[in-house]
């Protein structure tokens, strides 16, 4: 009886049959001669090897038998009744076809013309399977050619790390991926003459992955030939086989210099939107406390003046209209300054000579540093000059030096230390007092901001810190401070970009 | 009489609001801190002295030496132990919900009022407090 497939396994069977290519190929003599070696074991003059297609079955060889093909319904039981076969199983029991032998006559086989006809099943398969690696290399040249063209580089390493496989975009020199392949990463910068830095690197990465059995990601930047950065994603994961040893690892990366750039230009972007909303806030609070605050004054007073019948009353009243307006007057020209520093992105910034433009601020404030007898010590030497807008560096001068001989110390004379250096292309200014000072850990937060007064002063606005900053911030500087009650102040600014002098 | 402390250090905000106040009842006295500091100081002196406490504190926020905020930092722990039930306000010209949210905070104030400090708010003020 011709063992018919079950049909619970009939979709894998028709796929491993299908991958053979067997069907409906031409005469074959090595097939030809299993058909007659079977006879001749067999003792018969009828031999086939068949195929069983989902609808058919196709008979690749045959000897003594007319036609090529019959119905799946096993037909040629019919026509010989005494007939034996055996099944063609590939893989897990896939029975794809038959070797039969049959007769006119009543057929019995011996048990070594039954083993005669297994060995010739197996000597099938050895065919079947040699056929295989024609269609195995095509395959084989499919998934290189993908991964030869992926735009990612790829490499393959054995269980000692030994390249089994490089993408020409892991190396792109064709004599050079020739040459890696069996060999390691420490051969490979031998061979080039390469730190053995990165052989070192990728081990202790290959080796990590080797341990664990989980796969890293990492990131990469190198510069290129043309001294531009770029950056890969890169990613090693291990392969196990069905036992869970470690038969190899597959190294991937990606160029992501595009991604990288935009992020960081994303970056820059939400630093500036987050400095600019602090500024929006900072701008609401000036708004509500510097500007609110002056005109709810006046429209009390003129309310109480249009109430009054008395004329001195009204008089007293419109005398305290004037400082009032004055407050208001000054807050709003800081105010629109401020704004138009904002703006005025593209200023002009010269070469200043510290030294001078101090002086000119000395200068303004001539009869303040007499009546505070105040010792100015200047030390410019490392960093005599910056390039910087003279409008702005002159205002930062002068806020300082002021806010210095406002809040100097009672206990002792006023000292203020001006001095320059530079370091990493920047210039950093430091303005040190030994005044009253700041309590940093209260006003940590709120120093720089407008209408924050530490201390009282006929003339404190809260002002001056606020525009020093901004000034500073314009240009892409930074200002810090450091100091401790009665113990003086430290300020301290970076100007960037002084490389040119 | 009632008592009224006003801790403000704009004199003209300060003149105008005493005129104001005094247009509501004369049977009140007013005492006027420049900054949360004397005030705080005070507050610290009496806190034990019935006699010498106000029924209403009227705090600015906006002040030099020690602003309102600090001011309120020290007053939560002060006003527990006062011989008397005082009611602190908030005035300030800020017009920020950022303010007005953390006073909310605060357990030891009763209001958040925007300048300027009108006749009408007073007198609900005093009258609440009888």
């Amino acid at each position: 009886m011709i063992n018919l497939p079950t049909l619970k396994n009939e979709a894998e069977r028709i796929a491993a049959l299908y991958v053979l290519e067997i069907l409906d190929t031409r005469e074959e003599p090595e097939f030809d001669n299993i058909v007659k070696l079977a006879a001749i074991i067999a003792n018969t003059s009828i031999a086939t090897i068949s195929f069983v297609d989902e609808n058919r079955i196709w008979f690749k060889a045959s000897l003594g038998v007319k036609f090529k093909e019959t119905p799946r319904d096993n037909s040629l039981q019919q026509v010989y009744p005494f007939m034996v076969t055996v099944p063609i199983a590939v893989y897990n029991n896939l029975v794809i076809g038959h070797l039969a032998v049959a007769s006119h006559e009543p057929l019995k086989l011996t048990e070594s013309q039954n083993e005669g006809l297994a060995l010739l099943v197996q000597q099938i398969i050895t065919v079947l399977q040699l056929r295989l690696p024609v269609i195995n290399s095509s395959i084989k040249e499919f998934y290189e050619s993908i991964l030869n063209n992926i735009p990612s580089d790829i490499v393959v390493f054995d269980a000692e790390h030994k390249y089994l496989f490089a993408n020409p975009g892991a190396i792109k020199n064709d004599e050079l991926r020739k040459y890696i392949i069996g060999k390691d990463d420490f051969e490979y910068a031998a061979y080039r003459n390469r730190d053995v830095k990165i052989a070192q690197e990728r081990r202790d990465q290959f080796l990590q992955v080797k341990n664990t059995g989980k796969a890293i990601v990492w990131e990469e930047s190198q510069l290129n030939p043309e001294g531009d950065k770029i950056t890969f994603l890169r990613r090693m994961f291990p392969m196990h086989d069905e036992h869970g040893n470690f038969v190899m690892a597959i190294g991937f990366g990606m160029d992501i210099t595009e991604r990288k750039l935009l992020e960081e230009k994303q970056m820059v972007i939400m630093d500036q939107l987050s400095i600019q909303n602090t500024q929006l806030l900072d701008f609401c609070n000036i708004v509500s406390h510097n500007l609110r605050g002056p005109l709810i004054n006046m429209s009390m007073l003129v309310e109480f003046i249009q109430e009054t019948k008395e004329v001195e009353e009204q008089k007293l009243l419109v005398s305290k209209l004037e400082p009032v307006i004055e407050n208001l007057k000054n807050t709003f020209n800081e105010l629109v300054e401020s704004i138009q520093i904002r703006q005025n992105g593209d200023i002009k910034a010269d070469i200043i000579i510290l030294h001078v433009c101090l002086q000119e601020v000395l200068d303004g404030l001539h009869m303040e540093i007499k009546k505070a007898r105040a010792k100015i010590l200047i030390d410019f030497d490392e960093a005599p000059s910056v390039v910087y807008p003279h409008k702005y560096l002159a205002s930062i001068f002068y806020n300082l030096i002021s806010n210095a001989i406002k809040y100097q110390s009672p206990d002792r004379q006023l000292s203020v230390e001006l001095a320059s250096r530079r370091h990493n292309g920047s210039v950093f200014l430091t303005v040190k007092d030994n005044g009253l000072g700041i309590d940093l850990l209260k006003h940590k937060d709120s120093i720089f901001k407008i209408g924050k007064i530490f201390h009282r002063h006929p003339d404190a606005k809260g002002l001056g810190l606020f525009m020093t900053k901004t000034q500073v911030e314009a240009m892409g500087g930074k200002i810090w401070v450091e100091s401790a009650p009665d113990e003086g102040a430290k300020f301290s600014i970076e100007f960037v970009n002084q490389n040119i002098n | 009489m009632k008592k009224v402390f006003l801790i403000d250090d704009d004199d003209i905000f300060v003149f105008l609001t005493k005129k104001t106040i005094l247009k509501v009842t004369t049977d009140i006295e007013v005492e006027v801190f420049s900054d949360g500091f004397q005030a705080i100081t005070h507050l610290k002196n009496i806190h034990d002295e019935k006699e010498r406490l106000p029924d209403v504190i009227f705090l600015d926020l906006n002040m030099p030496v020690m602003d309102g905020w600090e001011f309120l930092e020290e007053y939560q722990d002060l006003y527990q132990s006062f011989a008397r039930k005082t009611e602190l306000y908030i005035v300030s010209s800020s017009i920020s919900p950022h303010e007005m949210e953390r006073s909310k905070n605060i357990s030891s104030v009763a209001d958040f009022i925007i300048k300027p400090l009108v006749k009408e708010k007073f007198l609900e003020i005093i009258e609440s407090i009888q």
